[in-house]
């Protein structure tokens, strides 16, 4: 039976969906992006962050959930992000993919922060 | 970001509203809530660790970003999007396969079954409809005919102009034939020029004879007018010289009157002023002369001036200016080139024959055709403009009232329309249907009016005073009318109906069918009301103002004398050249027919003259010589010149200052004298004694000695022109003494018009029956001729205005009776709580007051626009007169009165028991 292999991720897929498993349970909007922030040093937008998050949803690849609403968010609701089975497996196969092209290449690249 | 996971307590400030805003209204439902709260998080964190400045700067940039990918988003899924918003639309409509063709006739079938329903309603608003669209349809039916087609039957109007010069300010446009014949051979900017001038003849066909209007005209004239002679031929060079065989040109309509379009009416002989004239073409169909809103029956060869036209031979008399020139412009050339090339045409000429003719003080002026000062049009532009105006703002009027109708329908059909929303029916769906409700209204308002057009069209002659000249305003439905009435049709459905068909279904289904009679949206509609209302007042305030100011114009012209009291006058025209009458004959017929006038009883006196003052006609001028007086570059060109017979002064009531009237005395044995005005005299004599002073007529001429004048009296000035003309320098000589053929009885009488006509007819029929006498008529009728526009203008702006007013009235009685009844409850509330029944309509009056005041700045401030459009208009008195203001405003105190007191009274008469019972 031939595999079908997991989709490919984009660059800020990728980012996103390692602030999820960074996060855990914590993970909706506000969280990933602040991560991400954080982490990366780069400023996010948290729209685009939704968006990614919706495009990944949609093909599958995350969960969401509804989350309680809270007084610093105004009364509004979140939405609770954590990766699927077939996201693990795109993510992996991308984690696969850099470190395969990485190797060797440790000097030039640099040590991470 | 452990402040973020900790979540601090309490919420500090809130995001930037607008930002949030936009955010919202960019992003997709779904995921609106959660972006909106995340970016609310967020800012609180970024508010507490940098500040709410900062905060808020992130916040607009988070805000920047959120809208960008929307928009992206959008475009990218924009075919996608526009296919499931096509079969949603598909899938809610109905039956599968609704076409929008389908859509349109069910909903023309239930505005059908709604209208009938509401038969009051449908009335009223059909009424209104047909009133506001056909007063514009009217008013552009006339304008279509008078200056979109002012000269029917000629080719490129556009391109003909009128040669005139200006003397002193005044557009003089008459030159002589020499004086055509120089001009014409130096104009090169146009392609040809015609010479003409007018008369009325009396024409003999086979023995029947009758008067009929005649343009004699140079041999060019069909080929530079571009009108076609279809049956026979048109002029040959030949017949422009004098004393060349006498052909005619009929016109198309005197053709078809007198000859039946007869075909062979070439080469059929007729009498033309006695003389015979051989009929040689009939000129196509439409084309009535080259003077727009004038009809000429005939047309003859300048060369058959000597013949046709009293005065004798003028062809080859360069002081005789009687002929109006009309050019073509040539391909690529400007009126102001023709004008500069007219001007040194008249400087050579002015060089040329300075010993006969002055030619000082000429400047050259060139018009087109259609707007030139000597023609109709220029009389009837500015009334139709102001119409034109006129007609715009009364459809505005209209619309507000149907808005306002319609808006108050719309709440009761809330229920209906909050069901079909329910049930799937897109928002624009309703919206159509309303506006087919509205265009059905419209339809039938517009068939309406155009059923009445045909009526109405022709109103516009109805309104030219009586005057000699052939007066034809042709005022045809055509094409063009037909699809301007179709636009304001549409145009009105969108203004009156949109407004409430959008405001009838909201974008919320769910509030809709909740709150029916929801306090927020009603109110929102209510206001519209208040608005519409308002803006009605000001209209009708702007129409009065205008009405009030011609009012006021007409009772100051009135006011204005004119130097003589044209009331109480009676005229009739003679035509003694016609019937082949010699000097001699002629000044015994006059002599005879003022001895049998001055017999019939009820004659107060009677007199001749040339012509009416301030009629459409122009007057006669002439150059004189005063003895003893140094001629100087300050003395007019010439003066006004009219025959008049004896008792002239008397008849016509115009004070004699100095010497004494004409008297049956002045005959042609008896020494010449003159009549002259104050001015004149001033002019001339200055501290002289005008009377006994001596003058002739021209410039001395060496060869013949001078034929001396003595001034017998002077007379207070007479207005000559227009009420609004400077006093001009004007003599009179005796008819008696120096004839001419074509006089105008005066006759002052008491007596009725009908009855003194036939005494009159039945004089000159026992004197000769030969003799023409005719358009016996009342000479107060032609001297309205000054006052024909603002009379005009006048009464279609009171018709107007107080429509306008009343409508206003009524809308503001709507508005207001609707308020009391919305605040029911609260007056009930009031009056329990212990408001007294004063109180309630001091409350209701006062709403209603605030109404109206708001219109009535808004009124006052466009009728400083009215006033300056009018201001061309008016005679003696200002645009910002306080009078006129004082009236509209007494008016609209007293309209807006009636409609605030009613309301105002049921309001106070409310049972607070009954109202609090009632839920």
């Amino acid at each position: 039976m031939t595999r079908i292999p997991p989709p490919v991720l984009g660059e800020f897929e990728q980012i996103v969906m390692l602030a999820l498993l960074r996060l855990g349970p914590d993970a909706y909007g506000a969280t990933v992006s602040a991560e991400i922030e954080t982490r990366s040093g780069r400023g996010v937008s948290v729209s685009a962050v939704h968006t990614t998050l919706e495009r990944l949803e949609q093909k599958g690849l995350v969960k969401s959930r509804v989350g309680d609403p809270t007084p610093q968010r105004g009364g509004k609701r979140k939405r609770h992000f954590e990766v699927a089975a077939l996201g693990m497996k795109a993510l992996q196969a991308s984690y696969r993919s850099i470190r395969n092209m990485a190797d060797g290449l440790e000097d030039l690249l640099g040590e991470p922060a | 970001m452990t402040l973020l996971r900790q979540g601090f307590g309490g919420q500090s400030a809130r995001p930037p509203y607008l930002a949030s805003w936009l955010v919202a209204r960019a992003v997709a439902d779904r995921r609106r809530e959660e972006l909106l709260g995340d970016l609310e998080e967020l800012f609180q964190v970024q508010s507490h660790e940098r500040g709410r400045r900062e905060a808020r700067r992130w916040y607009w940039r988070q805000a920047a970003n959120a809208v960008v990918d929307a928009i992206r988003e959008f475009k990218a899924t924009w075919p996608l999007a526009l296919s499931e918003a096509r079969r949603k639309a598909r899938r809610v409509e109905g039956p599968a396969g609704d076409s929008f063709m389908q859509t349109i006739n069910q909903d023309l079938r239930y505005a059908f079954r709604s209208l009938k329903a509401n038969p009051g309603f449908a009335t009223v608003a059909v009424l209104m409809l047909a009133l506001g669209i056909g007063a514009n349809s009217t008013i552009f039916s006339w304008v279509n005919s008078v200056l979109l087609d002012p000269m029917p039957g000629s080719a490129r109007t556009k391109e003909l102009v009128q040669f005139t010069y200006l003397y002193k300010g005044d557009v003089m446009p008459s030159f002589s034939y020499p004086d055509y014949q120089d001009i014409s051979r130096a104009a090169k900017q146009v392609t040809g020029i015609i010479g003409w001038d007018d008369l009325s003849v009396g024409i003999v066909v086979d023995r029947d004879a009758e008067r009929a209007w005649a343009e004699i005209v140079t041999a060019n004239f069909f080929d530079v007018i571009g009108a076609p002679v279809p049956v026979g031929r048109g002029f040959t060079a030949q017949e422009e010289l004098p004393g060349a065989a006498a052909t005619v040109v009929l016109s198309h309509a005197y053709w078809q009157r007198r000859f039946d379009g007869d075909a062979n009416v070439i080469g059929r002989q007729v009498k033309i002023n006695s003389q015979p004239f051989t009929i040689v073409g009939v000129a196509g169909k439409g084309f009535h002369g080259a003077v727009a809103g004038l009809s000429y029956d005939l047309f003859l060869p300048i060369g058959t001036q000597p013949a046709v036209m009293p005065g004798g031979g003028r062809l080859e008399v360069r002081g005789s200016r009687w002929i109006s020139l009309v050019g073509r412009l040539a391909p690529g050339s400007s009126r102001e080139q023709a004008r500069a090339e007219l001007d040194s045409t008249i400087a050579s000429m002015r060089t040329a024959w300075a010993s006969q003719n002055r030619y000082v003080d000429f400047q050259a002026a060139v018009f087109p055709l259609d707007n030139s000062p000597d023609g109709g049009i220029s009389v009837l532009r500015p009334v139709l403009l102001i119409l034109m105006a006129v007609g715009g703002v009364v459809l505005l009027i209209t619309c507000a009232n149907l808005a306002g109708l319609l808006l108050a329908r719309a709440s009761s059909r809330q229920r209906e329309i909050a069901i079909r929303l329910s049930m799937g029916a897109g928002r624009w769906r309703i919206v159509q249907q309303l506006l087919i409700e509205g265009m059905l209204l419209a339809g039938l308002g517009s068939v309406a009016a155009l059923v009445a057009l045909q009526w109405t069209s022709g109103l516009l002659i109805g309104f030219a005073p009586p005057s000699e000249l052939p007066i034809h305003l042709d005022v045809a439905v055509d094409a063009r009318v037909l699809w301007f009435t179709a636009a304001i049709a549409i145009g009105t459905v969108l203004l009156f109906a949109l407004a409430p068909a959008a405001m009838a279904a909201p974008a919320d289904v769910a509030t809709t069918l909740r709150d029916v009679g929801a306090a927020g949206r009603v109110f929102s509609r209510h206001r519209l009301r208040r608005t519409l209302v308002a803006a009605q007042v000001a209209l009708s305030i702007s129409l009065l103002v205008g009405a009030g100011l011609c009012i006021r114009s007409l009772s100051a012209a009135a006011k204005m004398t004119p130097g003589f009291q044209a009331e109480g006058v009676v005229v009739g025209w003679l035509d003694l050249f016609s019937a082949g009458y010699t000097s001699e004959q002629g000044r015994d017929f006059y002599a005879r027919a003022l001895d049998r006038v001055r017999a019939i009883p009820g004659v107060e006196s009677v007199s001749l003259s040339r012509r009416i003052p301030l009629g459409f006609m122009g007057g006669g001028f002439t150059d004189l010589t005063v003895e003893g007086h140094t001629v100087s570059d300050d003395d007019p060109q010439g003066v006004a010149l009219n025959s008049v017979g004896p008792d002239y002064a008397t008849t016509m009531r115009i004070p004699v200052v100095n010497g004494r009237d004409f008297s049956t005395n002045d005959v042609s044995t008896q020494p010449l004298v003159a009549l002259i005005t104050e001015t004149m005299a001033r002019i001339y004599w200055k501290d002289r004694d005008a009377v006994g002073g001596r003058f002739f007529f021209g410039q001395p001429r060496p060869d013949q000695p001078p034929q001396w004048i003595t001034v017998a009296g002077v007379v207070k000035d007479i207005k000559q022109r227009s009420l609004n003309e400077r006093p001009q320098p004007a003599v009179m000589i005796p008819i008696l003494q120096f004839y001419t053929s074509n006089a105008v009885v005066h006759v002052r009488t008491a007596t009725g018009l009908d009855t003194i006509s036939g005494e009159l007819q039945r004089a000159m029929r026992d004197i000769d029956p030969r003799v023409p006498f005719y358009n016996v008529s009342r000479l107060a009728d032609h001297t309205k001729a000054a006052t024909f526009q603002q009379k005009l203008a006048g009464d279609l702006l009171v018709v107007f205005g107080a429509l306008a007013l009343l409508l206003a009235g009524i809308g503001s009685y709507g508005v207001l009776s609707y308020l009391v009844g919305m605040r029911r409850r609260e007056i009930g509330i009031r009056l329990a709580v212990g408001a007294t029944q004063g109180d309630v309509f001091r409350l209701i009056a006062g709403s209603g007051a605030r109404l109206i005041g708001a219109g009535v700045i808004a009124g006052l401030l466009l009728s400083i626009g009215v006033g300056i459009g009018l201001e061309s208009l008016l005679i003696g008195i200002k645009p910002m007169d306080p009078v006129t203001y004082a009236g509209v405003i007494v008016a609209l105190a007293i309209v807006a009165a009636t409609a605030c007191l009613l309301p105002a009274r049921r309001a106070a008469s409310v049972d607070p028991v009954t109202t609090l019972r009632e839920e």
